[in-house]
């Protein structure tokens, strides 16, 4: 606890550093002196294009990132990531289902972002009454029913996918190669209303999930309800999950690389890697996204490649580390 | 002696014609269709829409993905399909038919295909003069651009948000299309075929026309519900120049995406709406 207040200014820095570089740097170079002048080319590409980027970036790479401490506190496995309960899956074919029926087609209605979060919250309600149905569930059934959950999502988006026709057959095949985009303002205040108060909640019961980390046994004898702050901590996962799903699409490892990477630097208290996952992850998802939009210009690569083509090599490591430490 | 031999030569040449052929390409059954073989064609891709005789013949899968079986089962003596990375032909040529590969990706390889299928079903007259019609409405068109317009052609779009744009990028049928008519593609140095661009690129290029057939889920709805869609969501950026001057082209046709013995057309109608002509 000696470096709680230095590591958290780091973790404020270096997303702030984010958000006041990362619109900076693309593909057209920034004459800062034209950015006030509220024609200039510049300008707009910060405010309309750049901005709302980086700031979708921050809160999905924070989402997802806290919500895989979480998870993996939760579930007191190294390699949980918010895809692991099936919230993402469940968010993926909402967002799948409206494509396929139409419901994305009117123009005054969010219907694909209404039919993702009804999935997310659907797979949500799935996990709770798990969680706390009569009998004593333990994280390993959830991880098992989890995967099953992610299994069968899938299977239904192949159908879907295969009965429906090529126009919307396309759409959906790009709605899944996720990523972040120039999003509207008025997406990301209504991805605050959710992000902002569950980023709270989760670092406000930071205690409770040290002592669940432990297990589920040694939290119940130092007096904590086990089964509520578990079925608190699956929802509040899940909807910081779930919401930025349904926005960026299905975004790979985010959940993964910083959570572990800060574990290991900081420590495992959660009072300290909460919301410095969540600073640092935005940063991250930041940073990866400003890559992935200025390499090959003008074309872009989605977000979910680069945390990919980095997080799958760590992904690797980490399993082979845990191997050779039992060893 | 010699017309004996003629006779027979041409009794057999008309022996060896195909008589059942199976296409599994939209543009190659537009070919057929135009070559007068409509009749002889016993089966057809999911995707073949045009002309609309096509629409009532049997079914055998899509292009990439052609149901052999349901081929097999139709006893053609010729089937037709597009180059491709699956070894296609090879798998039905193992099941005993006869398969002619054509390349439809550019606007010299369909005139060649339609010269191999005039070839490969003694319809050499009808293919010169389907070929020399298209070449000279092409020429006919290049002929008539004055004024050279920056465009770009947007495949793929999410439903009603300007985000997740695939844009035409070079090689591309489409961006030799426009280019005939006139249009210079803001996206010819992408290094993908079929870029994915943000508004970003839009705002800093901002091109001067934008050919939109993004919201490619309105298959089926009637062109000025789907045109009305198109342009409300493209309202809320008038930063671009395209938006402001009206000139965003919502297109609702497969007429644009298919390669095939309509080129010509797409190409004529490119330079309309270049030029001050509709959607359409």
């Amino acid at each position: 606890m000696i470096r709680f207040w230095p590591v958290l200014l780091l973790s404020c820095a270096a997303a702030l550093l984010a958000l006041i570089l990362c619109p900076l740097i693309g593909p057209t170079p920034m004459d800062l002196s034209k950015l006030a002048e509220p024609e200039s080319l510049e300008s707009r590409l910060f405010w309309l294009a750049r901005l709302p980027r980086v700031i979708l970036a921050l809160l999905a790479g924070g989402a997802l990132a806290s919500a895989g401490v979480l998870f993996q506190a939760l579930m007191r496995d190294a390699l949980a990531t918010p895809d692991t309960l099936g919230v993402s899956s469940g968010a993926s074919l909402g967002a799948v289902v409206a494509i396929c029926f139409g419901w994305a087609d009117s123009a005054r209605l969010g219907g694909l972002w209404v039919a993702s979060l009804l999935g997310a919250g659907l797979v949500l309600l799935i996990v709770v009454a798990l969680s706390s149905s009569g009998r004593n569930v333990s994280s390993f059934t959830l991880l098992l029913a989890g995967i099953t959950i992610n299994s069968m999502c899938v299977a239904v988006m192949l159908f879907l996918q295969s009965v429906t026709s090529l126009g919307r057959s396309l759409a959906i095949t790009r709605w899944l190669m996720g990523g972040v985009d120039s999003v509207e303002y008025s997406t990301l205040a209504l991805l605050c209303l959710f992000v902002l108060p569950a980023a709270v909640v989760l670092i406000w019961r930071s205690k409770d999930w040290n002592l669940l980390a432990v297990g589920q046994s040694w939290a119940s004898a130092k007096g904590l309800d086990t089964r509520s702050s578990l079925r608190l901590g699956y929802a509040v996962g899940s909807i910081l999950a779930g919401s930025v799903t349904a926005i960026t699409g299905p975004i790979g490892f985010a959940g993964l690389i910083v959570p572990h990477t800060l574990r290991m630097l900081i420590g495992p208290d959660h009072r300290l890697l909460l919301p410095a996952s969540f600073l640092i992850g935005g940063a991250f998802l930041a940073a990866c996204d400003t890559i992935g939009r200025t390499i090959f210009a003008p074309a872009e690569l989605p977000v979910g490649v680069i945390t990919a083509l980095l997080g799958g090599p760590f992904f690797l490591w980490i399993l082979t580390s845990r191997a050779t430490m039992k060893n | 002696m010699l017309r004996l031999i003629f006779l027979l030569l041409l009794a057999l040449s008309t022996f060896a014609q195909p008589r059942r052929i199976v296409s599994t390409v939209p543009g190659l059954t537009e070919i057929l269709f135009n070559l007068d073989l409509g009749d002889r064609v016993v089966g057809v891709s999911e995707y073949c829409r045009f002309p609309a005789a096509a629409l009532a013949k049997p079914k055998v899968g899509s292009f990439l993905q052609p149901n052999i079986e349901a081929i097999a089962a139709l006893k053609p003596d010729l089937v037709l399909i597009i180059k491709n990375p699956v070894r296609l032909k090879q798998r039905l040529e193992a099941v005993g038919l006869r398969v002619q590969e054509l390349d439809l990706e550019t606007m010299p390889g369909i005139l060649a295909a339609i010269a191999q299928l005039g070839q490969d079903t003694a319809r050499q007259k009808q293919a010169t003069a389907l070929r020399s019609n298209l070449e000279q409405r092409l020429a006919a068109v290049k002929s008539k651009v004055k004024q050279r317009q920056r465009v770009t052609f947007l495949v793929g779009r999410t439903p009603q948000r300007l985000e997740g744009m695939v844009a035409v990028g070079p090689g591309s049928y489409l961006d030799e299309l426009m280019r005939a008519a006139g249009g210079d593609n803001i996206f010819a140095d992408s290094p993908a075929m079929y870029p994915k661009v943000s508004i970003e690129q839009l705002l800093a290029r901002d091109p001067q026309a934008i050919f939109e057939m993004g919201d490619s889920v309105h298959e089926g709805i009637p062109q000025n519900r789907y045109r009305e869609d198109v342009l409300a969501v493209w309202a809320r950026m008038p930063s671009l120049r395209a938006v402001r001057e009206r000139r965003i082209f919502p297109l609702n046709d497969d007429l644009y995406v298919v390669p095939g013995p309509r080129f010509a057309e797409a190409a004529e109608r490119f330079f309309e709406m270049l030029n001050g002509g509709p959607a359409r």
